[in-house]
């Protein structure tokens, strides 16, 4: 038995060696390197303590881009969860008999497997201010209409709404097919058994689907939490570091990447704001746990 | 226990690994070169350095808005740094003052800038007065013009008359608003009102930080964002993008449909942008600016710790001690070399086809005369950024001028917590 399972550990080692060089050692170095003055612009580095921390803490732009951070985040996750709860509905529900499910299934994922960087440059030509499609479509193209076009990257809350609406659209699909799988995981006898009581489709929905799929909602919201939090490929790709208009593109790894590579290449401060980015991202997702599981049902929680 | 003590014999036996390749770099007959573009190559330079001295070259391109991410870890670490590395005229400064290239005015290289243009020798200097850098090329810049537009409009397309109308800013958005009376509003004098930020920020002057770290915001900025606010305001540019499709779309359009009258490009505006734009081949014309100025340009430097310090030498004595080789290349490729003497050597001899025959060689070197760069600074880039972010603030062209400076101000703060800015 033991010759059995120091092969195993043998096998799994791998991924322990790789998750120490690359996850591992990048995130104490991290840490080290936020109490430094580290710089790309000096070559002399010395220890400083907490004052990152500080300066970072007291940055009136730092806030703002966790502003605009969760301005983009908020509507997105609003808007994500009704249409994918909408189409996840539609799509197992056997009275409606939907059909050409799969074909539509692969359509709403499909923005999902393209890469940010193409859809952000599509987004760069299509709301382009004087010769983009939306202004066309919108306006009309003839000389008294040009003068009406919208420069829609000219206010921080639009642009912040654009990026929000194309995540939306990006990952619409995914939450779909997560929620489908959840809803089918349900037995067909809870059906039966409401249908019988004389539940109506909204009540099935409403009192016993949603508390059913609440683990699969719950895995949903915190990985958009995590992933919203950390948002940067897009609103870089639009804006590199001056977050465009209003700042309105600046979220905070956007902010991060920024202290540390461009502005005054200051990695130390940077490093920083990964670790309070660290802590937000944590605080917050557990404090959704508390608020979806509350203490009187957490044994069925998580399985 | 066992199995942690293995995973810590394997991590130690990795660090080790990557340790043992950490030796100090073999001196070779490969030059390494970091470069922004590919032009060494397809202009030739490498190919001529191959032939003249059997050495090999290895060049690796890193787009310019990626440069300094790249060279300042490898400088940083001091592996697998190039023998030759660049800085551009927004941070050419820093580049020079990190300390980490050769003082290129001592043996054993003895840089000869006598000859060469001030303002491109200035730029290569770091703050103690030290050579660290040189060019093969000075970038002054101009106006190019639309020819059909100017015939059409002004009644002349000769350069001479029509540079009167570029004497200074309020000739030009005179002009402008006489483009856009006679054409009903379909020729706009710019693509952008944006383009004509080189021009004031070569003109600054003083440079944006000094060496106590204070920011200091010159009158020419304020100058800009008056200017180019008039011109959106009166709606004299096509409201483009620097550099985007339509942008690009506006050099190469036939003369009869051609919509802008003007762009603001230097020299190598000519031969890296408008060179191969065939519909309006021989329709530009090239006149001053309101201001001279000049825009971009790339300064070698030499890594200090490079084992191949006397080959990357002879790549840069080529291009910017040789004068008959810089004489050669400068006629194959119309490049603007930085050295006066094979300038003025060459320079009545030279036209463009792109600009119907007209000698920009000259017309180039006449502005050269006056550059000067002493209000250069290491984060150019960065803050010319904020300038060009905030004015694109107000796309209706109605600053509030005030309100305008106070937010470049205070984006400089939040970017560069340890400057003054006042």
């Amino acid at each position: 038995m033991r010759g059995l399972n120091r092969w195993a550990y043998l096998f799994i080692l791998p991924f322990f060696v790789i998750f120490a060089i690359f996850t591992a050692y990048p995130i104490i170095s991290t840490l080290i390197t936020s109490f430094t003055n580290e710089s790309m612009a000096t070559m002399s580095t010395k220890f400083v303590g907490l004052s990152n921390y500080y300066s970072e803490i007291t940055s009136g732009l730092f806030w703002k881009s966790f502003g605009n951070t969760l301005a983009i985040w908020i509507p997105n996750i609003i808007l994500q969860m009704a249409i994918a709860l909408l189409l996840a509905a539609w799509f197992t529900n056997s009275e409606l008999k939907l059909k050409g499910k799969g074909v539509f299934r692969a359509i709403f994922f499909f923005p999902n497997i393209i890469t940010v960087t193409t859809i952000a440059i599509l987004v760069y030509v299509l709301f382009d201010w004087q010769h983009g499609v939306i202004n066309q479509l919108l306006f009309g193209s003839g000389t008294a209409e040009t003068a009406k076009y919208i420069n829609w990257f000219d206010r921080g809350w639009r642009i912040q709404l654009i990026i929000g609406i194309i995540q939306t659209w990006m990952w619409f699909g995914y939450t779909m097919i997560m929620l489908m799988a959840g809803i089918q995981a349900m037995p067909v006898s809870m059906y039966e058994a409401a249908t019988i009581d004389g539940a109506s489709g909204a009540r099935i929905f409403f009192s016993i689907v949603l508390p059913y799929i609440r683990p699969i909602l719950v895995y949903i919201i915190i990985t958009s939490i995590i992933g919203g939090l950390q948002m940067f490929d897009m609103p870089w790709v639009l804006f590199q570091n001056q977050g465009g208009a209003d700042q309105g593109a600046m979220t905070m790894s956007v902010y991060m990447y920024s202290r540390s590579f461009t502005w005054d290449q200051n990695l130390g401060a940077g490093s920083a704001v990964a670790w309070i980015m660290f802590g937000i991202i944590a605080v917050a997702s557990f404090a959704y746990l508390k608020v979806a599981y509350g203490k009187e049902d957490r044994q069925d929680g998580i399985n | 226990m066992k199995t942690i003590t293995t995973l810590f014999f394997c991590i130690g036996l990795l660090y080790f690994a990557s340790c043992s390749q950490n030796v100090a770099q073999q001196k070779s007959n490969v030059l390494t070169i970091m470069a922004m573009s590919d032009e060494f190559k397809t202009n030739g330079v490498i190919q001529d350095f191959e032939k003249m001295t059997g050495a090999k070259v290895d060049l690796q391109i890193v787009p310019n808005e990626q440069y300094m991410n790249k060279l300042l870890p490898l400088l940083k670490t001091g592996k697998d740094v190039p023998d030759i590395f660049e800085g551009e005229a927004g941070y050419v400064k820093q580049v020079v003052n990190l300390g980490m290239s050769v003082n290129l005015s001592k043996p054993p290289y003895n840089a000869d800038t006598s000859e060469m243009y001030p303002y491109a020798v200035q730029m290569g200097t770091d703050d103690h007065g030290v050579l660290r850098a040189l060019t093969w090329q000075c970038t002054p810049g101009g106006i190019f013009y639309r020819r059909s537009l100017a015939k059409k409009y002004l009644g002349t397309d000769s350069p001479e008359k029509v540079q009167q109308y570029f004497t200074s800013w309020d000739k030009m958005i005179e002009l402008g608003k006489i483009l856009k009376e006679k054409s009903h509003g379909q020729v706009k004098l710019l693509p952008g009102e944006g383009d004509l930020g080189v021009i004031f920020f070569a003109n600054k002057a003083k440079p944006y930080v000094n060496s106590s770290n204070d920011f200091y915001l010159d009158p020419m900025i304020s100058k800009f964002l008056t200017v180019a606010s008039e011109v959106r305001k009166d709606g004299l540019d096509a409201k483009l993008s620097a550099w985007s499709a339509p942008w690009m779309e506006g050099l190469n359009t036939k003369p009869g449909e051609a919509k802008i009258f003007c762009y603001v490009l230097p020299t190598w505006g000519l031969f890296f942008v408008m060179n191969g734009q065939k519909n309006s081949l021989g329709d530009w014309g090239l006149v001053s600016a309101p201001m001279s100025y000049y825009w971009g340009g790339t300064w070698l430097n030499i890594y200090k710790k490079s084992p191949n310090k006397e080959l990357a030498w002879k790549f840069i004595q080529m291009l910017t001690q040789n004068t008959k080789y810089m004489t050669a290349y400068a006629k194959r490729i119309g490049d603007f070399m930085s050295n006066k003497v094979v300038v003025d050597s060459i320079k009545s001899t030279m036209s463009s086809p792109l600009l119907d025959g007209q000698n920009h060689y000259a017309f180039f070197a006449q502005i050269a005369d006056k550059l000067n760069a002493s209000a250069v600074s290491p984060y150019d880039t960065t803050i010319d950024g904020i300038v060009g972010a905030v004015l694109g603030q107000y796309p209706s062209g109605d600053i509030n001028l005030q309100k305008a400076i106070g937010q470049i101000k205070n984006r400089v703060k939040e970017e560069f917590p340890q400057w003054t800015v006042n």
